[in-house]
């Protein structure tokens, strides 16, 4: 696999392009999965350890860079090395199971805050389970607006509508779907309260 | 609350308000009680959409290292909520009140935003593959998952080598193209299901034809289409039909 420059990865993580995106994505698994699966399995971790772990890392560092909240002080490897290091310490001390890390490779600190967004409570879990009922055009134009921090006129271009407007509605009705959702469910109109 | 509130709750949320707005929104909202429960419940629609966001995200990392890696052992989920069962036993209520708000709501004011307010993808049954079909069940897979483009080369695949001969293939490959915003090859493939006089998807490929013709803005095609299914009581997207067509009166 030819090597490519963290500047390339960064610039194809926040194109606007999704198929972009997803290449990037997929060349950063394929390249770093390898280190991590043998951290994670060096230190009482399986395969599917690994993977759980360095997928959450990634899902860290997308949003940090979409959000544009990270400015890299060192590779892009040892940033998501050092975010699973600190999941995995995390996840065995939950498991009572940590003695100590063994860890030779170069790591950086992480604010314990910005390992948060991979923890869901129930209500998150819950609407996220009533976005499966909406359409399938409604999830994206929400996803693209609420996580991929779209813009509606970019928006409009990648779902083939007429103009930003028309993206706009449909946000718009997407999010009154998903509210009336919510609050049809028994108990949970007053737990918004 | 009004589209032009619920936008400028949006940017506060989303931090894209200028700093003197957002700090005059922030005063505002320490005084105003009925504003902090709108700001409140839009934040729990968002960080619900954002969890959703990350659970796709994570399905597609899965998929990418089942490509790469192969298969791992299944994963223990670090949060394992209980919620769900009692979510599925409600979905018969949810779907109630959706259809309900289907109808009642949607206020569309041209050809393709109707297209928008009444698609959905086809539900694609799960569970009869046979262990012999793996390529199926990751076409099932990726197609559930939303991965559209993914899905289309390998279903494509099946389907010249007639391992997808089936009509309920074809509609897949229909629904593929309509997400991937080719509703004229997509109407190819419904038409295909016609052509073959199958009953059990018919009424499903002339309901996504019509939505095809809508999306590209032919109204009179569609309407054809939507009036077949419109006369038959017991045909599938009966009564979506009949609400379409009126929608659809109501844009003259």
């Amino acid at each position: 696999m030819n090597q490519l420059p963290d500047e390339q990865i960064l610039a194809g993580l926040q194109s606007e392009i999704q198929a972009e995106r997803d290449r990037m994505l997929r060349y950063l698994y394929t390249r770093d999965y390898p280190v991590i699966a043998a951290f994670i399995t060096k230190n009482n971790g399986t395969e599917a350890d690994a993977a759980d772990i360095f997928q959450d890392a990634i899902i860290v560092f997308y949003e940090k860079i979409r959000l544009k909240e990270l400015t890299l002080s060192c590779s892009i490897r040892t940033y998501l090395y050092s975010v699973c290091k600190n999941l995995w310490r995390n996840s065995l001390r939950r498991q009572k199971r940590l003695t100590g890390i063994d860890d030779t490779i170069e790591s950086i600190p992480i604010p314990a805050e910005s390992l948060t967004i991979v923890e869901t409570n129930e209500r998150q879990t819950l609407v996220a389970e009533l976005m499966n009922r909406l359409g399938d055009d409604c999830k994206r134009v929400l996803t693209l607006f609420y996580f991929e921090r779209q813009r509606m006129k970019t928006i409009a271009e990648q779902m083939g509508f007429a103009n930003e407007q028309v993206a706009k509605n449909k946000k718009s009705n997407c999010m009154k779907r998903l509210k009336a959702l919510l609050q049809s469910l028994p108990g949970f109109k007053n737990a918004l309260k | 609350m009004d589209t032009n509130n619920n936008s400028k709750i949006d940017d506060f949320i989303l931090g894209r308000l200028p700093e003197d707005e957002a700090a005059e929104f922030r005063v505002q909202l320490t005084q105003d009680i009925e504003l902090q429960l709108a700001v409140a419940q839009r934040r729990e629609l968002i960080d619900g959409i954002e969890t959703h966001a990350r659970q796709a995200l994570k399905q597609k990392l899965q998929n990418i290292h089942t490509e790469a890696f192969g298969e791992s052992p299944a994963t223990v989920a670090r949060v394992r909520p209980l919620w769900p069962r009692l979510a599925a036993a409600a979905t018969i209520l949810l779907l109630i009140a959706a259809l309900g708000w289907w109808f009642w709501g949607s206020g569309a004011s041209s050809p393709e935003m109707l297209y928008v307010d009444y698609y959905a993808a086809y539900d694609l049954n799960s569970g009869r593959r046979s262990d012999g079909e793996a390529d199926l069940r990751r076409i099932e897979e990726l197609y559930r998952a939303g991965d559209y483009a993914a899905a289309w080369p390998l279903l494509q695949a099946q389907l010249q080598d007639q391992s997808a001969n089936t009509s309920e293939w074809l509609l897949v490959a229909g629904i593929m193209q309509l997400e991937l915003n080719q509703p004229a090859t997509a109407r190819q493939y419904f038409q295909q299901i016609l052509d073959r006089q199958d009953f059990n998807y018919a009424d499903q490929a002339r309901w996504y034809s019509a939505l095809a013709y809508l999306k590209e803005s032919n109204v009179a095609s569609a309407q054809a289409l939507l009036q077949s299914l419109a006369a038959d009581s017991g045909a599938d997207h009966h009564a979506a039909a009949v609400e379409l067509l009126d929608a659809l009166d109501d844009l003259k």
